[in-house]
């Protein structure tokens, strides 16, 4: 019965979501930034960290004739790294912060969301505390206070500094999508259709399982959808500030930070990264705007 | 609402120390101290142990901790160890700064976010109401210091048409201008779309219909029924919004040289001076609290339902 119930409901809302103009655009831009940040080591013509010093600060070909070159079409840094390769292989990191992270914030978040609201007492005790705690601070600021404490430790050195961010990330983040995942495990918790349950003689193992977790999974894939791009934001927001990603090792905030001295004599570097950020924010967030409206159509 | 009160007044300082520890344990659980220096000669160990001394780092961690919450209590800060000042010192002069660009950047989206989100509410689906909704989209997602990078390099060198180095005395509007613009463009773009969103629903509202049908004119039943109550969820997240606009501060004080708490806290994170990153990430935290603690106070006086349900 409910397998049936649950396809039809999971069909409606795809359908709906297909005929949203604004998140398909979105869908097909985040599909894009996939692809890239995968085939990055074949897409990228040049080593991204790897200069040469006579090709720096080159034009990208729609640029001063006398200062660009065929062989770099997004021109150069003021290193001479072609500015197309760091731009691919940073998509790839930004992909990487986008999912790791958020699939600890899931699996933790929802294990214990759903703990704490189904049976409640100590388990909900604590979870509300560690809320009013972390929600005292807006999340970049307690990110920025973790990372700056490990950064000189082996951890900070791990993948140039890329694990230290998604352990930052998931410490702070779980905790939201826990009180999310609570808050709807109390609101069905009363309902009649787990009474029913519970009179059928199911154990809670099978009630959490089979009837509260499919449906607090729409609120949960919304805020993934919002969560992905927030993290990609949260690192680049780092890496800008220099306490993020470690050169050489290219990212879209790394690469605002080191063109930004520069951006008078030379803003091509500066302006892409910033150009790609935007673009793919905006994707991300028009495909979590219809997922919230195809999921929730009363909302 | 007194017991309520209450209980929210008591939850404050306790969220502080809980914050205090965890930032003080932060600081102290991890190796690597003020004293590093990674490009320079490092410092002979009798300098060391004596700087130790001097900032009490000689002590057993819980002992710092507790001097620490003494000290704090008398509103002793402590001294930078990156600039020799005293915290409280620096933080009184950034402070001002900080607190001006704030306030500046949340009126501006307010009255901007207001007028558009009603027009854009009352005209639904409209070309207008498309074209804000989009707006409003954009403004929200373009992370702050991607908006910093557009502002200065269009304005700032390409048009040449706005300084964008530093503050001035506060009254140079031209100097203020784009900071306090790209501050205000997230807040802005969220409060439209709430603004528009809950003047929806309170036109759909069963005391609305009772308005018209009463023969009230359209535009008393705005000023008197509608407007009134769609301004209550916009209250509720100006907590949030103080928490935004603390981070925007971070980004955009840092990309203008604007000598207030946010870059100053930056500045701190990457010289771990932490009597400042202490002093600054508990004034965050008190910041909030009170924007949250005033924004339930002001909540439970509008909307007397609040009331009976605490």
């Amino acid at each position: 019965m409910t397998g049936v119930g649950q396809r039809s409901l999971w069909r409606d809302a795809a359908s709906r979501l297909a005929a949203n103009r604004a998140a398909m655009a979105g869908l097909v831009v985040v599909a894009l930034f996939a692809f890239v940040a995968i085939a990055a080591p074949i897409l990228a013509p040049y080593d991204p960290a790897a200069g040469d010093t006579r090709n720096h600060e080159l034009d990208p070909f729609w640029g001063d004739p006398a200062y660009r070159s065929a062989a770099f079409p997004l021109g150069t840094d003021q290193l001479g790294r072609d500015v197309l390769s760091r731009l691919i292989w940073s998509a790839r990191v930004s992909l990487l912060i986008g999912f790791v992270p958020v699939s600890i914030i899931v699996t933790i978040g929802v294990a214990v969301g759903l703990v704490a609201g189904y049976y409640g007492r100590w388990a909900d005790l604590l979870l509300m505390r560690a809320v009013d705690v972390i929600y005292a601070f807006p999340e970049l600021l307690f990110v920025i206070v973790i990372v700056t404490a490990a950064r000189g430790t082996w951890i900070g050195e791990l993948g140039s500094g890329i694990v230290l961010i998604f352990v930052s990330i998931a410490t702070v983040s779980w905790v939201g999508m826990a009180r999310l995942v609570r808050g709807q495990v109390l609101a069905l918790r009363g309902l009649e259709f787990i009474d029913a349950a519970r009179a059928m003689g199911a154990s809670d193992r099978r009630i959490l399982v089979r009837h509260v977790l499919p449906n607090v999974l729409a609120p949960v894939i919304v805020a993934v959808a919002f969560g992905v791009p927030g993290a990609m934001l949260t690192e680049s927001a780092l890496s800008f500030l220099g306490i993020g990603i470690k050169p050489p090792t290219p990212s879209w905030g790394v690469m605002i930070n080191e063109g930004f001295t520069l951006a008078i004599q030379s803003p091509w570097p500066v302006l892409m990264p910033a150009v790609c950020i935007s673009v793919v924010m905006l994707a991300f967030t028009f495909l979590g705007d219809g997922l919230r409206e195809a999921l929730d159509p009363r909302a | 609402m007194s017991h309520y009160l209450v209980r929210r007044l008591l939850a404050l300082p306790l969220t502080l120390l809980a914050v205090a520890l965890i930032t003080f344990a932060l600081a102290h659980a991890t190796p690597g101290g003020p004293w590093d220096r990674f490009d320079e000669k490092p410092l002979p160990l009798q300098a060391e142990i004596n700087l130790n001394r001097y900032y009490g780092l000689d002590l057993p961690v819980h002992e710092q901790f507790l001097v620490y919450i003494g000290n704090l209590v008398r509103l002793d800060l402590g001294t930078s160890i990156q600039k020799g000042r005293p915290v409280a010192d620096i933080i009184g002069e950034g402070l001002p700064v900080t607190a001006q660009l704030g306030l500046q950047s949340l009126l501006l989206a307010l009255a901007v976010a207001i007028p558009l989100g009603v027009v854009s509410a009352l005209r639904r689906n409209s070309l207008a109401d498309h074209a804000t909704t989009l707006l409003a989209t954009v403004g929200t997602t373009i992370p702050n210091f991607v908006l910093c990078v557009f502002f200065i390099l269009y304005f700032g060198m390409t048009l040449r048409l706005l300084p964008f180095v530093g503050w001035g005395d506060g009254l140079d509007v031209r100097r203020m201008l784009m900071p306090t613009v790209i501050l205000a463009l997230p807040a802005m773009g969220f409060l439209t779309r709430l603004v528009r969103s809950s003047v929806l629903e309170v036109l759909r509202a069963d005391f609305v219909r009772t308005a018209r049908a009463k023969g009230l004119r359209e535009r008393s039943v705005l000023r008197g029924h509608v407007l009134k109550n769609a301004f209550v969820p916009v209250l509720t997240v100006l907590g949030p919004a103080t928490a935004n606009l603390v981070v925007g501060s971070f980004i955009v004080e840092t990309f203008f040289s604007i000598p207030g708490v946010g870059r100053l806290f930056i500045q701190s994170v990457n010289a771990r001076d932490y009597p400042v990153i202490m002093a600054t990430t508990l004034l965050y935290a008190l910041a909030i609290g009170v924007a949250n603690l005033a924004v339930d106070l002001a909540y439970g006086a509008l909307d007397p339902r609040v009331k009976v349900a605490q």
